[in-house]
């Protein structure tokens, strides 16, 4: 379970909240989309989660462990898919796939030498033993995908993960990742997908200018049109500012 | 999860082109500059050889050291030894000749400008000709070390951190349950590794040639102090890496850290040695050797005066008389005469050797500050205190200066006490005459006690070098230093490194 409690993040002191009393909760067992646009916070929560960086106030939890009190234990059980997977170019597909397997605390020995993961995310066979700075950037998503994978922790924090997959390819991802809720695997996923999010989300959160706008509930989802919410909370602004949080009584904020 | 981290930063650096090209310079440098000194230590050495069978000639021609002190007399002029202010013996077979050192060819440190010998004399020790030759003495294996892997240790550790946090690795890296100080410690292990390998391949190669060249490094004298050098210079190299490391976690821009490393590497390799000398000799400073002879020749000589008034007075009061005798000099008169001038005599050359030593000891006080002042300062470069290290290890340091230098005093004392502080023969001085005349008769060669000692009586100078346990102990302040900026700069770099923001 991933969990931020009036989680607030200002990166300078003159600088605008980068989270804003965030709170939220991703339950075991749920997919739950971070909807928003570019600077809404999406990724400063993410980064919290993962010990990026600490918290101005607030807190971020996984699975109870608060991350900015023991990061190392939090992050033992949690894993991430960046938008944009960075490995080690000099190395090879599978010799990246054992570094940051063990460098998880994973076995030292991946089955099939890793060969399972990285057939499991759709590598070509032929792209194992290359080094990375061939892969193209699906190819290098893939393969931040199967890192993740291979760490089997039980909370996914995912950012654009579907970011340059080609359309069978994030589907195949999505599949995927249904198959990790269902082992009851808490997920966050950052995107601006709205599509997806209304076809696999189980929750939908939207945030703006470090705030969490709107919760939209799975039932909600799949009735109400998900994109015209969402442009609607991008554009809701007036003189005074943000008139946030949208009170949605139907899409309460989660406990 | 250190090793783990360490064999990839291995890895990653052996490919590197910055790893090829300073890892290939360093590898050719290294025996070739052992090549180049061991030229240079041969040609000393063959300097000193010459030094020393030049000495052994004259020690052992028959009653030379009898010449040496009568041949003045016969000219007229006086025996060299007593009474000569402000003449420098070039007696070759008193002079302190000292071997360069073998481990010279490492750490050149002072060997080659040390003087070739310490001529001793009447009027004191003085300096020989510098033991120069036309090796590149600067070119050093410290010089190597110091410059070439300097440079290489720094630039492993400028983007250790910001390199990794700017191409986005550091989130792939961070993502996992791995403390951040095992992070940093697996960075310092891989970037020492790294380190090593042209260490490993070049000195070893540097050995073969000094041993191919004759110099004796693998004797029990040596191997202690090679061995020591080379693990002073794993120190000095992974400060500057701790040192890069650190640097490299307060920045974000891996252009930046590059900038300011190599603005550190060009202050603490460069800069600082001889910002010392600077400092040193504006707040210490010694004054020119020329300056100190004249000193030294105007105490001599106002004494010199004294002493001509005294036994002017002695040889009144002894012969009732001012006139001169010419002529052989009368044996009960001088017997009269030696003995009422005796104390007087010893008292005149008690207060010589004090104005001198008086001279001596500021001087060397001196010298002493500024370069103690020059060490204190160049301490703040790890490269200036691997040097130093270095050169005592070597036996080329201020030590070794110091040390035969306090051999040759001694000597010298030992000298003025069996053979210079005698007056061989007569001197008279009449006290009428303006400036005093001066009538000499040369010692007697019929009586013994008239006449010098031979060289066999005299004590013999030997140099006693600092054994390598001493070298060692020596060492050992610079390398708990080098170990505490380890210690501190990479405690530095963890603590950068838990607070750095990975964006």
């Amino acid at each position: 379970m991933l969990r931020a409690a009036g989680l607030t993040k200002r990166y300078a002191p003159s600088a605008p909240l980068a989270l804003d009393a965030l709170d939220l909760e991703v339950r075991d067992g749920e997919l739950l989309f971070l909807l928003g646009a570019n600077g809404a916070g999406k990724t400063t929560t993410l980064d919290c989660f993962l010990d990026f960086t600490r918290p101005t106030a607030g807190s971020a939890e996984v699975d109870g462990i608060v991350v900015a009190a023991d990061p190392v234990a939090a992050k033992r059980r949690c894993a991430l898919v960046p938008e944009n997977v960075v490995a080690y170019a000099t190395l090879t597909a599978r010799q990246n796939l054992r570094f940051f397997s063990r460098l998880g605390g994973g076995d030292r020995s991946l089955a099939g030498d890793g060969a399972d993961a990285l057939e499991r995310v759709g590598l070509p066979a032929a792209a194992f033993d290359r080094p990375v700075r061939e892969f193209s950037k699906g190819m290098r998503q893939k393969l931040g995908i199967a890192v993740a994978i291979a760490r089997d922790a039980p909370n996914l924090l995912l950012d654009e993960p579907t970011s340059g997959l080609d359309p069978a390819a994030a589907a195949d991802f999505m599949a995927l990742l249904a198959g990790l809720r269902a082992d009851g695997r808490a997920i966050l996923m950052c995107t601006h997908d709205v599509f997806r999010a209304r076809e696999y989300a189980d929750r939908a959160a939207v945030m703006r200018a470090g705030r969490l706008v709107a919760i939209v509930e799975r039932d909600e989802l799949r009735h109400c049109d998900l994109e015209a919410l969402y442009l609607e909370l991008m554009a809701d602004d007036d003189e005074h500012g943000p008139r946030f949080p949208r009170p949605m009584s139907r899409v309460p904020l989660s406990p | 999860m250190i090793w783990l981290i360490a064999r990839r930063e291995v890895v990653d650096h052996l490919r590197s082109a910055r790893f090829l090209a300073l890892c290939a310079l360093a590898v050719v440098l290294l025996p070739l500059s052992a090549y180049v000194n061991a030229a240079g230590w041969q040609a000393r050495r063959a300097f000193h050889d010459a030094l020393r069978q030049a000495q052994l000639a004259r020690l052992t021609a028959a009653d030379s050291s009898r010449e040496v002190a009568a041949d003045g007399a016969r000219a007229g002029g006086g025996p060299r030894w007593g009474w000569r202010s402000g003449e420098v013996s070039t007696d070759e077979a008193l002079r302190a000749i000292r071997p360069p050192a073998p481990l010279s060819v490492l750490a050149a440190g002072d060997d080659a400008s040390l003087p070739a010998y310490w001529q001793f004399g009447s009027e004191g020790v003085a300096p020989g000709p510098p033991l120069t030759s036309s090796a590149a003495a600067g070119s050093d294996f410290v010089f190597v070390v110091q410059v070439v892997l300097g440079l290489l240790a720094i630039l492993l550790g400028a983007d250790a951190v910001c390199g990794e946090a700017e191409s986005g690795v550091l989130r792939a890296v961070l993502a996992n349950p791995v403390p951040r100080a095992h992070v940093v410690a697996g960075k310092y292990v891989g970037g020492m590794i790294t380190l090593l390998v042209p260490l490993a391949i070049g000195a070893p190669l540097a050995l073969l040639v000094l041993r191919a060249r004759g110099v004796p490094v693998a004797d029990a004298d040596t191997w202690p102090r090679a061995l020591a050098f080379v693990a002073v210079a794993v120190l000095y190299l992974s400060a500057m890496l701790a040192l890069a490391i650190a640097v490299s976690t307060r920045t974000h821009r891996a252009r930046t850290a590059l900038v300011v490393v190599l603005v550190g590497w060009v202050l603490l390799v460069l800069v600082v040695p001889r910002a010392a000398e600077l400092v040193a000799a504006g707040v210490r400073p010694v004054e020119p050797e020329e300056l100190a002879r004249r000193e030294r020749a105007a105490a001599a000589a106002a004494i010199e005066a004294d002493r001509v008034d005294a036994l002017a007075s002695v040889w009144r009061r002894v012969a009732g008389t001012d006139e001169i005798p010419s002529g052989p000099f009368p044996p009960a008169l001088k017997r009269e005469y030696n003995a009422a001038r005796a104390p007087v005599e010893e008292e005149m050359f008690r207060r010589k050797r004090a104005a001198f030593a008086a001279l001596d000891d500021a001087r060397e006080r001196a010298e002493r500050g500024r370069r103690a002042l020059v060490a204190a300062v160049s301490r703040a470069s790890p490269a200036a205190t691997f040097a130093l290290a270095a050169a005592e290890l070597a036996g080329t340091g201020d030590r070794t200066r110091e040390r035969w230098l306090a051999q040759v005093r001694a000597h010298q004392r030992a000298l003025e006490g069996a053979a210079f502080d005698r007056v061989y023969g007569v001197e008279l001085y009449d006290a009428r005459q303006p400036g005093r005349l001066r009538v000499t008769w040369g010692p007697d060669p019929s009586d013994p006690a008239d006449l010098p000692p031979a060289y066999a009586d005299l004590p013999r100078f030997a140099y006693v070098a600092e054994s390598a346990g001493e070298a060692l102990r020596a060492a050992l302040p610079d390398v708990a230093w080098l170990l505490a900026c380890n210690a501190g700069l990479l405690a530095a770099a963890v603590v950068g490194f838990v607070r750095y923001e990975v964006r």
